[in-house]
């Protein structure tokens, strides 16, 4: 049994030329496209189909986000491939939160877009070859809690003065919150910095976030 | 270190308003207050001093009235003791010849006596009459009388003078004067009592007015309060009015012209302070248009510039896509129209392409911006940035979840544009080895920071040059947003720029 897919793109030279593509395969039949969110809705209403391919950025109504997360809601078995010009790590965090199976760059070709049509039918999940690292330094990245417990090591005046300065007052309000001078808080500032080897204020904002000092 | 807050232009209608309302106070409107309290003292005081003045003068009416009635009494009660008197003698006379034989020559020097002082007392009572009587009605008839009384009473007497040896005669005939006299005395008397108790009745009506009396009185005297503050009134008004029309003229836009600074102080000063209203007024109107103008341009800018963004994206990336795609396909399935080799580099080219058209869409607008948010858009534009330019560039959100929470959109553009404009500066002119862009929600405000540990410059100077139309460009954006910006910065520290924009009644 074939795999029953509806193309979404606004771009009509593009959406026949993957059109005419991925009819070469054998298991995949095109039942429909789309070139609008309306149209989306409409065909999926009409096709029943397996797999939408999704491009992000159609105009006209919900961003691309938004439709995915609506069909979503509407077709909660229905495996979503997103084909986008976005190579985007927010893009593709993004989607595969609201719920999709595939993420493909316009970049890679139709042969990517099968393979990720594919897996999606299968339940599986496919990411652009291309995308692979970004997508897993995404999922990296913030995990790790920078010096976490080390706000033992703050005296509490300093501690005050972390947590201002994490809440963007410049050194001067700070100081006048705390009834302190300027210069004090300079050196405060600079004490915290050494201390926690923090190189600047995003830094002293993560840790201020990591220790809870602000939420 | 130097703290420089820059928001001169910061909630430009706000900081006119108040610079008006200061001023205004600072003469005009407290001038305009002392006036009106003036004029309502005025009204007031001629309010009381009718009301005043027509009670009093009623008051005094009522005074000299009682004043008269008292004198009447006092008269009046003279005469009745005098009566009194006179009526006693009768008495004490009749009792003499009725108990006592009337013997001449025993009683006449005594009975003469007694008449003579009798006569005396009669005539200082008449006297009495005449001296505090004099303007009472029954005055005359009182006295005409009271001589008759006296005249009777010497007639009774004189036979007894004249006749010493018929006494018995002259008894009988004394007796019946005296009876007769008698009778006409108690006629007299309660005549007198008749008019005593009128003139009483009278009195009362005049000491305790009556209900209408009341009511006259206190309407009366409003009726003429209430003309005098409309005259009043009216005099002033007739110098406030055109002040009024000039406000009203003032109030509507029209500054074309100046209020007449009329002759009166207080009114002077009115008008002083309208006119410095006026000022203001286009001032503020000139200052908003501006502003409104540049509102419009940097919105429609940003609508261009997504447009042109969707354009790029839409036709050229499109369709360089779809080229890709298909000389892809045609690479891999062998069935390349030129020589594999020229086949490659074509893959390669219009990749190359590809590339360059999204790089300048995402700068023209992000549309990560619109689709997911500041904090996405912010977080791919240092990623982006630090990568190009070898800079570490870190970049941390307090207090907004990267999902949900959205920002009014107008918001988000603003802070995005600074955050590019101040890393612009950053990588351009900081020589910095690291940057640092913080997002911070906090209760009713949103703040961007941006950081760096580069040189740093003197901010009064490079706010005075006039060439650093990013920092002024920045400036503005935020301002429209009603926030403000501070820059701290000093040679060799660093600099750190920070847009602040309250959320507070803003749509979201």
């Amino acid at each position: 049994m074939s795999i029953r897919i509806v193309i979404a793109d606004d771009h009509l030279v593009f959406r026949s030329g993957l059109r005419a593509l991925l009819q070469r395969e054998d298991d995949i039949e095109v039942v429909g496209d789309a070139g609008s969110p309306d149209e989306v809705v409409s065909q999926l209403e009409r096709t029943r189909a397996d797999v939408l391919v999704l491009d992000l950025s159609m105009p006209g109504g919900l961003s691309g986000p938004q439709l995915a997360e609506s069909v979503l809601k509407r077709y909660p078995r229905m495996r979503i491939v997103v084909l986008t010009m976005h190579e985007d790590p927010y893009y593709l965090r993004e989607m595969f939160r609201v719920g999709v199976h595939g993420y493909v760059v316009k970049k890679s070709g139709a042969d990517d877009v099968v393979r990720a049509v594919r897996a999606a039918s299968r339940g599986e999940f496919h990411v652009d070859a291309s995308l692979g690292g970004m997508a897993v330094s995404s999922l990296v990245a913030p995990g790790a809690r920078l010096r976490e417990g080390r706000a033992a090591q703050l005296t509490p005046r300093e501690r005050d003065v972390c947590r201002l300065l994490a809440l963007g007052y410049t050194n001067a309000e700070a100081g006048e919150k705390l009834f302190i001078s300027e210069r004090t808080v300079e050196s405060h500032r600079t004490n915290i910095m050494t201390k926690l080897e923090l190189k600047n204020r995003a830094e002293l904002v993560r840790f201020a976030l990591d220790n809870d000092l602000v939420r | 270190m130097r703290l420089n807050t820059m928001r001169p232009s910061h909630a430009p209608q706000e900081a006119t308003r108040q610079v008006a309302s200061t001023s205004v106070s600072g003469s005009g409107v407290r001038g305009n207050a002392r006036f009106t309290l003036r004029l309502k003292v005025f009204v007031a005081f001629a309010l009381l001093a009718t009301v005043g003045g027509s009670g009093g003068v009623l008051s005094l009416f009522r005074l000299h009235e009682v004043a008269r009635i008292y004198q009447n009494e006092q008269s009046e009660v003279a005469v009745h003791e005098a009566v009194h008197e006179d009526r006693i003698a009768l008495l004490s006379l009749l009792d003499l010849v009725n108990r006592h034989q009337y013997q001449p020559e025993r009683d006449e020097p005594k009975l003469h006596d007694l008449i003579e002082k009798r006569m005396l007392q009669l005539g200082a009572s008449t006297e009495t009459c005449n001296g505090c009587h004099s303007h009472l009605p029954a005055h005359v008839e009182f006295t005409a009388q009271l001589n008759e009384l006296r005249q009777g009473l010497a007639s009774l007497l004189k036979p007894a003078f004249a006749n010493p040896a018929g006494g018995a005669v002259s008894l009988a005939a004394v007796e019946a004067s005296i009876t007769a006299l008698e009778d006409s005395r108690g006629r007299m008397e309660a005549r007198f009592h008749q008019l005593l108790d009128r003139r009483r009745d009278n009195g009362k009506d005049i000491l305790q007015p009556t209900v209408w009396q009341h009511l006259a009185l206190v309407f009366g005297g409003l009726a003429a309060a209430l003309l005098l503050a409309w005259l009043i009134s009216r005099a002033t008004s007739r110098h406030i009015m055109p002040l009024i029309v000039a406000a009203r003229r003032i109030g509507s836009g029209d500054v074309s012209r100046p209020v007449e600074v009329p002759h009166d102080p207080d009114l002077a000063q009115v008008a002083v302070a309208l006119n410095e209203m006026a000022a203001l007024v286009a001032q503020q109107a000139s200052e908003d248009a501006r502003r409104q103008l540049l509102n419009r341009t940097l919105s429609s800018q940003e609508d261009e510039r997504r447009r042109v963004a969707r354009e790029l994206h839409d036709t050229l990336g499109q369709s360089l896509s779809a080229l890709l795609m298909e000389i892809k396909s045609r690479n891999a399935h062998g069935q390349a129209t030129v020589s594999p080799v020229d086949g490659n580099g074509l893959e390669a080219r219009v990749s190359c392409l590809l590339d360059e058209v999204h790089r300048m869409a995402w700068d023209l607008r992000p549309p990560l911006l619109d689709d997911l948010g500041l904090h996405s858009a912010l977080g791919r534009y240092t990623e982006e940035l630090a990568q190009r330019r070898a800079m570490p560039i870190d970049f941390q959100v307090v207090g907004l979840a990267q999902w949900d929470d959205r920002l009014p959109r107008d918001i988000e553009t603003v802070l995005y544009r600074v955050a590019q404009e101040a890393l612009h500066n950053v990588v351009r002119h900081a020589h910095a080895s690291r940057a640092s862009v913080v997002l911070v929600r906090r209760d009713q405000e949103v703040a961007l920071l941006v950081e760096d540990d580069g040189s740093g410059f003197d901010v009064e100077t490079i706010r005075r040059d006039s060439a650093s139309l990013g920092i002024l460009g920045m400036q503005e954006r935020v301002a429209l947003a009603g926030g403000g910006l501070t820059i701290v910065s000093a040679a060799g520290k660093g600099t750190t720029v920070r847009a602040q924009i309250p959320l507070s009644g803003l749509p979201t």
